[in-house]
């Protein structure tokens, strides 16, 4: 089964990353996807700044710091 | 008896360390933030007819090698499989934790897996049919709560079951897409061998390009170009889809999307001001717990062994050889009595650093505090081992394992021996007692002085070091759980016996030294012996910082090895140095008044505990046996500040520096050294002269 699929139904998806993201560091859009930010993951916003974003992804909070606005769009 | 390997492996913080405890009653660290063990770590129980040799790996979320801590488990997983891997899953986590689960599927090693967390996933409302999630896998599955004392011979059971029947999972089998790949590679391309790996496992890492292989790259475009989409998310994604598929048939859930506490709580811990007075507040707490309640009972511990042990010695065999008197007066009593008085306050730190760890606090200050570390060049991760520093400095230059690049970790390196940890907080605690009538602001100003200086050395380094992309901070909050109290008084006990075993033998090895020479040549002058002549020799050196007295320098020298030491051997000095007459003596009169201090010293704990400030049990008059005393005589006030401000900066720890040397190599580890002593003198000279000028004491 694939992804897309499977997490049609839920509120809050992971749109992708902005190319700059991933196309200057695969080892941090890979650390993210490892941890459970795929495109398509159940997320809710608890926190935004500037700096700061903390997500909660299926259970666990997830805080990204250092420009993460600009990489991971939530739709 | 049959022997079985068994690893423990899953994400970070979902109870591995825990259940290992539970089960084989070790102490291994625990702690509720990702990253606690860092190292593979070991234990061993015997159940029934088998020896079960346990192996606890570092969390981790996938089987790469995106950082350190994840390669420890990959390639020990790759290069000594185990016979069992125990894949411990957080309950309340379950779709994300399979995607791990669905990786060591691969490695086709016998199985069991627990389910962990299981408390927590009732409150939530989660209820996962154990029963399906066995079928659907096709090996055992155990629901736990990690702490529990049933949870041993269940899984004790299903590990001997699991091995004896070599249950391995079922194959998975991803997307026709995906498989059709997989065969590709595994046909035309040379898959490293690997006699306890299946193939197929290489195969699908080298469509990852986790293991480069040029002949797969025509395999992968054709796939990425098939499905417009880069081959790691096109894998994750099948990865993903086996956890989805597997959670969505086995979890019920009664889906109450009610705000968790830990989501109200974060509100004000991870604001930017509420945050920092919260942090505030806490730090003052931890402070006031290791330091004021403790204090009283260290104080007496002191008393009774320098003005009734002491004496006693010499009153009750005043026939013994002069020699003998004096080595267990002043090596045992003055020496190791001295650093072991200070154990209440050892374990109450360590009561309050565990705390903090497992209530889940810990992790939150990285936070808090990423904008303002950002500004010399680490993320807010790098806290997390700094504040480590304050128990020990040793383990939380280990801790660095968490950070991602090198230049962090050696920034963060040079700040963590600026950490006042507890052996530095005993030296202050027992001089500042001596010499100032309330020394809680001093001790304050000595940690804060502290930390000033990692900050100012953090700013060197990174002006120091060349620069690299700055990478994003990416962190796990774990909820806020209740430290469980057993836990934490466990590890405040295991940490006081670490003290007290220190205290028994490398520090007394260490004073024996130094008594020794003390009384080399035999009954020659104490200015004459070996001791005397070291010390009156340094006192060249640290004369310009106040500190004129040889007996003080004398006891920075065995320091190297340990701090504590210092007041070991401040204590066989002086005492060494004195000579008291014990005669009028009296040992009913002493004991009685050593009781009555006993009575006192417990009340003013408990006062400590109501009152809000620090100086109650510091207007108490302090240890006042005669080595104090002549202590006292022998520096002044401000020398007796420089003194501490040198010990605070200098790396005189032995074990400090050997852990830097084998993480960062011996020419940094030297020159940190050469550093912090040069640092230490310099601050310590300013600071001797300015408080001089302006009178402060
Ligand atoms: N409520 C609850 N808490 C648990 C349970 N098992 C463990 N914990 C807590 O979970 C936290 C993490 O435990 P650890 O044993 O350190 O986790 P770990 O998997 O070894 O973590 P790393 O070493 O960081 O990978 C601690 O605070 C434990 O007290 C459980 O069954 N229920
Ligand atoms: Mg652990």
């Amino acid at each position: 089964m694939r992804l897309a699929e499977a997490t049609q139904d839920k509120e809050l998806k992971i749109k992708g990353y902005v190319v700059k993201g991933h196309n200057e560091n695969p080892g941090w859009k890979r650390k993210l996807i490892s941890m459970g930010i795929v495109p398509g993951a159940t997320v809710k916003i608890l926190r935004k700044d500037d700096r700061n974003t903390i997500l909660k992804v299926y259970n666990s909070r997830i805080s990204i710091c250092n420009c993460l606005a600009d990489k991971v769009e939530v739709e | 008896m049959k022997k079985i390997e068994v690893a423990f492996v899953g994400n970070p913080n979902v109870g591995k360390s825990t259940i290992i405890n539970n089960i084989a009653k070790t102490s291994l660290k625990v702690g509720n933030w990702p990253g606690v063990t860092v190292r593979k770590t070991e234990a061993s129980l015997v159940y029934k007819d088998y020896e079960f040799h346990i192996i606890d790996l570092p969390g981790t979320y996938s089987l790469d090698y995106t950082s350190e801590d994840v390669a420890v488990t990959t390639d020990f997983l790759l290069n000594s499989p185990p016979d069992i891997i125990v894949n411990i899953i957080e309950a309340t986590n379950l779709e994300r934790s399979l995607i791990l689960t669905a990786e060591l599927i691969e490695l086709k090693i016998p199985m069991v897996i627990v389910l962990n967390m299981w408390d927590e996933a009732l409150k939530l409302g989660i209820d996962i049919n154990i029963k399906k999630m066995s079928e659907l896998i096709g090996v055992d599955v155990i629901s736990a709560i990690g702490t529990k004392e049933d949870l041993k011979d269940r899984l004790l059971e299903s590990l001997i079951n699991t091995y004896e029947k070599k249950i391995v999972p079922k194959p998975l089998r991803y997307s026709d897409i995906t498989e059709k790949a997989i065969n590709d590679i595994l046909s035309y391309c040379a898959v490293p061998p690997n006699k306890n790996i299946p193939p197929r496992f290489f195969a699908i890492k080298m469509l990852e390009r986790i293991i480069p292989c040029d002949c797969c790259n025509e395999i992968i475009l054709k796939l990425e170009n098939d499905l417009k989409e880069n081959i790691y998310d096109i894998l994750k994604k099948d990865v993903y889809g086996v956890a989805h598929f597997i959670s969505s048939s086995v979890v019920k859930r009664s889906f109450k999307d009610e705000i968790e506490l830990t989501e109200i709580l974060d509100k004000f811990a991870l604001h930017p001001f509420f945050g920092l007075l919260i942090f505030v507040v806490i730090m003052y707490l931890m402070f006031k717990l290791s330091f004021d309640v403790s204090y009283p009972i260290s104080n007496w511990i002191g008393n009774f062994e320098s003005s009734f042990l002491h004496p006693l010695v010499y009153k009750l065999f005043p026939e013994a050889p002069y020699i003998v008197k004096s080595f267990v007066s002043g090596a045992v009593l003055d020496g190791v009595g001295f650093v072991v008085s200070f154990a209440p306050l050892v374990g109450a730190l360590f009561f309050g650093l565990s705390l903090l760890e497992l209530s889940g606090y810990l992790p939150r200050v990285p936070i808090i505090f990423d904008r303002f570390v950002s500004k010399f060049g680490i993320d807010g991760r790098g806290i997390l081992p700094f504040m480590l520093g304050f128990g020990c400095n040793v383990p939380a230059i280990m801790a660095l394992k968490i950070l991602e690049d090198r230049r962090s970790k050696l920034i963060v390196a040079a700040m963590i021996p600026f950490t006042s940890c507890p052996a530095r907080f005993v030296v202050f605690a027992f001089l500042g007692a001596i010499f100032f009538k309330n020394p809680a602001p001093i001790i304050l100003f000595l940690y804060l002085l502290g930390i000033f200086f990692s900050i100012l050395t953090a700013i060197a380094m990174n002006k120091i070091l060349p620069k690299t992309d700055n990478l994003p901070m990416i962190l796990e909050l774990p909820p806020y759980r209740r430290p469980p109290l057993k836990i934490v008084l466990n590890i405040a006990f295991v940490e006081l016996k670490g003290f007290l075993k220190r205290a028994g033998t490398f520090i007394f090895a260490s004073t024996v030294v130094v008594w020794a020479f003390l009384n080399i040549p035999p009954n020659a002058n104490i200015k004459d012996t070996v001791a005397g002549r070291i010390g009156n020799a340094l006192v060249y050196v640290f004369k310009p910082i106040g500190i004129e007295d040889w007996r003080a320098t004398t006891s920075l020298v065995p320091a190297f090895l340990a701090r504590e030491i210092i007041i070991s051997s401040m204590g066989a000095i002086y005492s060494a140095s004195t000579k008291e007459d014990y005669s009028n003596f009296n040992i009913d009169e002493a004991f009685k008044e050593q009781m009555m201090s006993l009575e006192q010293a417990i009340k003013n704990t408990a006062l400590s505990f109501v009152s809000p400030g620090f100086s109650n049990v510091f207007t108490q008059e302090s240890n006042t046996s005669f080595i104090t005393r002549e202590i006292r005589k022998s520096l002044s006030p401000y020398g007796a500040l420089s003194f501490m401000v040198f010990v605070l900066l200098y790396t005189s720890c032995i074990a400090t520096v050997s852990i830097l040397k084998s993480e960062f190599g011996t020419k940094f580890a030297v020159l940190f050294l050469l550093y912090s002593f040069v640092l230490g003198w310099a601050v310590a000279f300013l600071i001797y002269r300015v408080s001089m000028v302006l009178h402060v004491f």
